[in-house]
C-alpha cells in the first residue's frame, strides 16, 4: 500500500509532465509561426484554449504542496505561480494575434523558462523522468534549428 | 508536430466560400473548382495551395474592365523620360551586337560611350540631387575647405580614394568592384556653434552613390527614388556589428503610392503578363540583375540564383517579330507595375464595396453629420472609381437598433427604399439577403432618392444610444462575402450592445503614469474583431466627431489592423461652415481616391539582410508579409531591416512588391527596387544616414513603445537614443576634434536634435496633463500613419513670416507656372515680430497670426498683399508637388490680438523651440544633451 506522500508526488509528476509537454508543445508551435508553417490566427486560438488550464493544473498542484507542507516543492512553484497570477491579473496572459510577432521572443524565452522551472519540479520531486525530458528537449532543439535555418516555405506576393 | 498541421491551409483558410455563385449566376464559371494551373509555382499571397480555379472568363472581365480606364500609361515604351538621352543611345544599339553582351567588362565599355562618365552615380546623375546644398558636393574639390577631414588616417585615405577613382571611374571597373567606391563625404558640424535652419529639412537625403555599371541599362529611373522608398542609411554597413556601433537604425519607410489617383502619378506598367522572377527568392527582375550566357539566363541580383529568361522578353509570339528586351520597363525603372495573371488570384477580383454605417443618435442629427455626410456622399457619387461599373454600395443607420436600407434597382417597379429595422443586438443577422448591397450603376437613382431623403428620416430622433460595435459586426456579415470598405460616420461613444466601451477618462489621470492605460483598447473586441476583418478582406475607415469622449484609442484599433485610417474631428459641428467644408472636401477626396483591394506587401532582400520588423496600419499575416484588406494611399510604412550574415557584394538591393485588385477590379504588383551601397567605414554610415528617414522610423516606434509601456518611457526612449547617438559620434568618429565643448554631429544628421525634440514635443507624445486622451489617440494614429513629408511638417511645423515676405513669393514662378513660397523660420518665438504677420503650419491645422480683420475663412480683400497671402495657404495645400497624397484640408484659424486665448495658446505650443509649460526650449534641450554627451 502506497503512503499519500507516495501518490502525491505521483500525481504531481504526471501533472508536470502533461504541463512539460504543453510547453514544448507551444515551442514548436511558436517556431512553426516562426517558418510560416501556421498562421498567427490560428496560433492563438490553438494556444489560447490550453493556457488557462495549465495555469489553473499548476495551482492547483501548489496548492497541494502547500496543504501537505513540501516547503522546497512549493518554493520551486510559487515564482511560476505568482508569474501566471500576474499575468492574468494584467489581462496579458491570452495571445494576442496582432502582436504576436513584435512578441515572439517574449513568449518562447517564457515557455523555455517555465518548462525549465517544472523540469526543476521534477528534479526536486527526485523521479528519473526529468533525464526524458532533458534528453528531450536537446532532441527537439536540432528540429528548431533546422526550422530556422531551412525555411521552406512557399513565397507569395 | 513540426508539420504543417492538418486544418491550416493557408490562403484558403481565408477564404469565403464561393462568393459570386450567388450574386452573379450569368457566369457558370464562377463557382466551380477546375483543376490548379498549371504555371510554374504559382502563387497566391499567403497560400500554399493553388486549389482554386477559376473561369478565364472571370479574369477576362476584371482585364476588359481595365481597358475602360483613361489616361494611364499603357507600357514602358511611352514612359520613357526625355532626359534620358544615354538610355536612348543604348537602346538604339544594332542588333548583331546583342549576343555579345554578357560579358561585363565589354559591357562597362559600351556603357562608357553614355554620356555620365565622372559621375559616380549614373542613375541619379540627372536626377535632382546633383545640386548639394547644404552637404554632398560630389564634384567640388573634395575635402572640401574648412571643413575638417574626419576620421584621422580612414578618413584621408578614402578623401585619396575617391579622387583617384573620380579621376577615371570607367576605366577602372574591376577595380571598382574590388572596394567600396567613394561614398558620401562625412562633414562634421557644431550643433552649437552653428544653429540648424529649418529650410535644411527639405533637402534631398544624402545621395545614394552606386558603384558604376550596377544596373543593367543606364536608365536614370533604375534606382528607387526616395518618395517611394527611403532608407534611414543609403550606405548599408556590411556586418551586423557595424550597424550595433553605429547606433543607427537601419530601416525602409515604404510610400507605396504618392498620390490618390494614379493619373497624377503614372508609373510604368508592364502589360504582357510576363513576370519574370527567381525561382529560389522569388524576386522580381529589376535593373540590377546579371545576364549571362548570351543573355539567356538572368542571375538574381537578390540570392544569385541564375534563372532563365522568358522567351518573350526577346520575342513577341502574337506579333511574330522580335522585340528588343532593353525597351522592357522592369530593367529600365526602379518602380513598375506589372499586370498580374490568374495566378497571383485566389478568386476573381472582387469590386470595389463600401458600406456606410451612419451614426443616426441625436448627438449625430443635431451637429448636422448626418446631413453633411448624406449630402457629401450625394455630391460625390460620380467621384467614387466605377470604371467597371461593379462598385457596390449599402447603406445602415445606427442608433440603439439598426437600422436596413434595401434599395431598390432602377427598373425595378416597386422604387420605394425599404428600412427595416433591428433590435436584437447580439445576433446580428440580415433581415433580407439582397438589395442591402446594391452595383452603384444600376440603382444609381434610388441611392440619390435615399441619400436626399435620409437626414429628414431622422431628423426628430431623440435616441442617444449607439450600437455601432453590433452595427460593425452585421456590416462585416453582410460585406465577407465579397469584402471592402466600412465607412463609419459617428459621433458617439457605442455604449449599446457589442464591443460597448465605457466613459473611462479621468482627468485626474492625465499626465500620470496611469495615462496610458487610456490610450488602450478598452474592449478587446476592437482587437478580435480588427482580426477577423482583415481575414475577411474587410478594412474599417472611422471618422469621428464626438464633442465628448469617444474612446478614439479603442476605435482606432479597427483601422490600425485593417489597413484604415483614423480621421477625428473633435468638437465637430456643421453650423459652422468652415467644419463642414473642411469635412464636406475631404470625405468626398476620400470617396474619390482610387484603393487597392485584397492587398499584400513584402519586402525582399540581398541574402543577408531580414525584415525583422513592420510598422504602419495593417496586420501581419505571417513573419514578413503585411495584409492589407483595403490599400490605402495616404499612408506610409516602416519596415525595420537586421543584418543576419555579413555581406560581401558592394551593393544591396531591397524590393518592395504590393500585390493588388485596382479599384477597376485589375490584379496588379507594383514593385520598387532600391539599391544601396554597401561599406565598412563607421564614417560613411554616418555621412549618408538620412535624418528625416531616422526620424519617422523613432516616430513609429515611439508610438509602439507609448501604446505598449506608456508616455513617459517613449519619450525617455527617444531622448536617450539621441544621446546615444551623440556620443557614439564623439567617440568613434570626431574624437580628435574635441575643443572648446562643441556638439559635433555630420551635416546631413543636423536636424536630428531638433526633430526628436519636436516629436518628443508633439501633441501625442508631449508632457502635459492638459490633452484629452483622444486627442492623444489620434495624434499617435497620425504620427504612425502619415507619409514622411507630412510627417516632417507635423513633427516640426511651418512658420512663414507673410508680412516681410520676397516679393517673388505668393506668385507663380515664371518657369514652372507654380506659386512660390515664402523661406520657412525655425520655430521660435524669437523670430516673431509684435507687427508681423505669421503662418503656422503642422499639415493638419494653420494658424494665422496678427490679422486685425477677418474670420476664420481669409478674407478675400482686393488687394495684391492679401492676394498673395492666399496663393501661399493654397500653395500649402498643394500634396502633388511634394509627392504625397492626402484628403486632410488642414484647419485654418486666425488669431487675433482680441481673440479666444485658448487658440492663442494652441498655436505656441506648435513652436517648438520655445519653452512650453513642461517642455524645455531648444537651448535648454541643447544644454542638456551636451551636458549628458559629455
Amino acid at each position: 500500500m502506497m503512503s499519500g506522500e507516495a501518490w502525491l508526488y505521483l500525481l504531481a509528476v504526471l501533472i508536470n509532465a502533461v504541463n512539460l509537454f504543453l510547453q514544448v508543445f507551444f515551442t514548436i508551435m511558436y517556431s512553426d509561426l516562426e517558418c510560416d508553417y501556421i498562421n498567427p490566427i490560428d496560433l492563438c486560438n490553438r494556444l489560447n484554449t490550453y493556457i488557462i488550464p495549465e495555469a489553473a493544473v499548476h495551482g492547483f498542484l501548489t496548492f497541494l504542496f502547500l496543504i501537505n507542507g513540501y516547503w522546497i516543492a512549493l518554493l520551486l512553484n510559487l515564482p511560476l505561480l505568482a508569474f501566471n497570477v500576474k499575468k492574468i491579473v494584467d489581462n496579458a496572459h491570452l495571445l494576442d494575434a496582432t502582436e504576436i510577432f513584435r512578441k515572439l521572443n517574449v513568449h518562447k524565452k517564457a515557455c523555455v523558462m517555465e518548462g525549465g522551472m517544472k523540469d526543476k519540479t521534477n528534479r526536486e520531486i527526485g523521479i528519473v523522468h526529468q533525464a526524458w525530458f532533458s534528453s528531450g528537449y536537446v532532441l527537439l532543439l536540432p528540429l528548431l534549428d533546422d526550422c530556422g535555418l531551412n525555411p521552406r516555405r512557399i513565397e507569395l506576393t | 508536430m513540426a508539420a504543417p498541421p492538418p486544418g491550416y491551409n493557408g490562403q484558403d483558410a481565408y477564404q469565403a466560400p464561393d462568393p459570386y455563385g450567388q450574386q452573379s449566376p450569368a457566369q457558370p464559371g464562377f463557382g466551380t473548382t477546375s483543376p490548379p494551373p498549371q504555371a510554374g509555382q504559382p502563387e497566391h499571397e499567403g497560400g500554399k495551395k493553388k486549389k482554386r480555379g477559376y473561369a478565364a472568363q472571370a479574369y477576362d472581365f476584371g482585364a476588359g474592365a481595365n481597358s475602360a480606364l483613361g489616361g494611364q500609361m499603357q507600357g514602358g515604351g511611352q514612359f520613357q523620360p526625355p532626359q534620358a538621352p544615354a538610355y536612348g543611345g543604348y537602346a538604339a544599339q544594332p542588333e548583331p551586337q546583342q549576343p555579345a553582351y554578357g560579358g561585363a567588362p565589354q559591357y562597362g565599355a559600351q556603357v562608357g560611350a553614355a554620356p555620365v562618365p565622372g559621375a559616380p552615380a549614373p542613375g541619379f546623375a540627372g536626377a535632382p540631387y546633383g545640386g548639394g546644398v547644404g552637404y554632398q558636393p560630389p564634384d567640388a574639390g573634395y575635402p572640401g575647405p574648412g571643413a575638417p577631414s574626419p576620421g584621422g588616417v580612414a578618413g584621408i585615405t578614402q578623401g585619396m580614394g575617391q579622387m583617384g577613382v573620380g579621376a577615371q571611374p570607367q576605366a577602372q571597373p574591376q577595380q571598382a568592384a574590388a572596394r567600396p567606391g567613394p561614398l558620401n563625404q562625412l562633414y562634421p558640424t557644431d550643433l552649437l556653434n552653428q544653429p540648424f535652419n529649418v529650410a535644411e529639412l527639405d533637402l534631398p537625403p544624402p545621395p545614394i552613390i552606386l558603384p558604376p555599371d550596377s544596373s543593367v541599362t543606364p536608365s536614370p529611373d533604375a534606382n528607387c527614388p526616395p518618395k517611394y522608398v527611403r532608407s534611414t542609411l543609403n550606405a548599408v554597413p556590411t556586418t551586423h556589428s557595424l550597424l550595433k556601433k553605429s547606433k543607427l537604425p537601419f530601416a525602409l519607410v515604404i510610400q507605396p503610392y504618392t498620390s490618390l489617383h494614379d493619373v497624377d502619378d503614372p508609373v510604368p506598367i508592364v502589360q504582357d503578363q510576363v513576370i519574370s522572377r527567381c525561382r529560389r527568392c522569388r524576386s522580381y527582375i529589376n535593373p540590377y540583375v546579371t545576364f549571362l550566357d548570351h543573355g539567356h539566363r538572368w542571375r538574381c541580383n537578390m540570392c544569385n540564383l541564375t534563372n532563365d529568361v522568358p522567351q518573350a522578353f526577346d520575342w513577341d509570339t502574337a506579333a511574330q517579330k522580335s522585340v528588343d528586351r532593353w525597351q522592357r520597363p522592369e530593367l529600365n525603372h526602379a518602380v513598375v507595375e506589372f499586370v498580374a495573371p490568374q495566378e497571383y488570384m485566389v478568386r476573381p477580383p472582387q469590386p470595389l464595396v463600401y458600406l456606410f454605417l451612419f451614426d443616426v443618435s441625436y448627438a449625430s442629427v443635431s451637429c448636422g453629420l448626418l446631413a453633411t455626410s448624406a449630402r457629401t456622399i450625394l455630391d460625390s457619387l460620380n467621384r467614387i472609381p466605377n470604371a467597371d461599373r461593379r462598385t457596390r454600395v449599402g447603406f445602415m443607420a445606427v442608433d440603439s437598433s439598426l437600422h436596413y436600407f434595401a434599395v431598390p434597382k432602377d427598373t425595378d417597379e416597386n422604387d420605394e427604399t425599404s428600412m427595416l429595422v433591428v433590435s436584437d443586438l447580439d445576433e446580428p443577422f440580415l433581415p433580407i439577403p439582397q438589395e442591402l448591397l446594391v452595383p452603384l450603376s444600376e440603382s444609381r437613382v434610388s441611392v440619390e432618392k435615399f441619400l436626399t431623403a435620409l437626414p429628414s428620416m431622422f431628423q426628430s430622433n431623440q435616441n442617444n444610444g449607439s450600437c455601432m460595435g453590433s452595427a460593425l459586426r452585421a456590416g462585416h456579415k453582410l460585406i465577407s462575402p465579397l469584402g471592402g470598405k466600412i465607412v463609419v460616420i459617428t459621433a458617439s461613444l457605442p455604449n449599446v450592445g457589442y464591443g460597448k466601451l465605457e466613459m473611462r477618462e479621468d482627468k485626474k489621470l492625465l499626465g500620470t503614469s496611469k495615462e496610458s492605460s487610456l490610450l488602450q483598447t478598452g474592449n478587446s473586441f476592437y482587437k478580435s474583431f480588427a482580426v477577423e476583418c482583415s481575414k475577411n478582406q474587410v478594412s474599417i475607415d472611422m471618422f469621428l466627431f464626438s464633442s465628448q469622449y469617444q474612446d478614439v484609442a479603442s476605435l482606432s484599433n479597427l483601422p490600425r489592423y485593417t489597413g484604415g485610417q483614423t480621421y477625428f474631428y473633435p468638437g465637430w459641428n456643421a453650423g459652422r461652415s468652415e467644419d463642414a467644408i473642411k469635412f464636406a472636401t475631404e470625405f468626398s477626396d476620400y470617396l474619390s481616391s482610387e484603393i487597392g483591394l485584397e492587398a499584400v506587401l513584402r519586402v525582399r532582400a540581398t541574402t543577408g539582410l531580414r525584415m525583422s520588423t513592420f510598422y504602419g496600419n495593417f496586420f501581419n499575416r505571417s513573419s514578413d508579409l503585411c495584409a492589407f484588406p483595403a490599400f490605402p494611399r495616404d499612408q506610409s510604412y516602416v519596415v525595420e531591416v537586421a543584418i543576419d550574415e555579413s555581406l560581401t557584394k558592394n551593393f544591396v538591393c531591397m524590393q518592395t512588391a504590393v500585390l493588388h485588385t485596382t479599384s477597376n477590379g485589375e490584379r496588379r504588383i507594383r514593385v520598387m527596387t532600391l539599391s544601396l551601397p554597401t561599406t565598412t567605414q563607421l564614417a560613411d554610415v554616418y555621412a549618408s544616414a538620412d535624418q528625416c528617414a531616422i526620424t519617422t522610423f523613432f516616430s513609429h516606434k515611439a508610438v509602439e513603445r507609448a501604446l505598449s509601456s506608456g508616455l513617459e518611457p517613449a519619450r525617455d526612449a527617444i531622448q536617450s537614443k539621441l544621446i546615444e547617438l551623440l556620443q557614439t559620434f564623439k567617440k568613434e568618429l570626431a574624437g580628435g576634434n574635441m575643443g572648446g565643448g562643441g556638439l559635433q554631429f555630420p551635416a546631413n544628421l543636423r536636424g536630428l536634435p531638433v526633430l526628436f525634440l519636436g516629436l518628443i514635443k508633439n501633441v501625442g507624445l508631449r508632457k502635459s496633463a492638459q490633452i484629452p486622451s483622444d486627442l492623444r489617440s489620434a495624434a499617435l494614429c497620425q504620427l504612425s500613419t502619415l507619409p514622411l513629408p507630412l510627417l516632417m511638417q507635423y513633427i516640426y511645423p511651418r512658420l512663414y513670416s507673410l508680412h516681410d515676405m520676397p516679393d517673388n513669393a505668393g506668385v507663380p514662378d515664371p518657369e514652372t507656372s507654380q506659386i512660390v513660397l515664402p523661406p520657412p523660420h525655425n520655430l521660435s518665438s524669437e523670430r516673431i515680430v509684435p507687427y508681423g504677420l505669421y503662418l503656422i503650419d503642422d499639415g493638419q491645422t494653420q494658424f494665422l497670426t496678427k490679422l486685425k480683420v477677418g474670420k476664420s475663412s481669409l478674407p478675400e480683400l482686393d488687394n495684391d498683399f492679401s492676394e498673395r497671402v492666399r496663393a501661399v495657404v493654397q500653395k500649402i495645400r498643394d500634396y502633388r508637388s511634394r509627392g504625397v497624397g492626402s484628403i486632410i484640408v488642414p484647419h485654418l484659424y486666425v488669431i487675433r490680438e482680441d481673440g479666444d486665448p485658448s487658440l492663442k495658446l494652441w498655436a505656441q505650443t506648435l513652436l517648438v523651440e520655445d519653452r512650453a509649460d513642461q517642455g524645455m526650449s531648444f537651448q535648454q534641450w541643447m544644454g542638456t544633451l551636451r551636458e549628458k554627451v559629455s
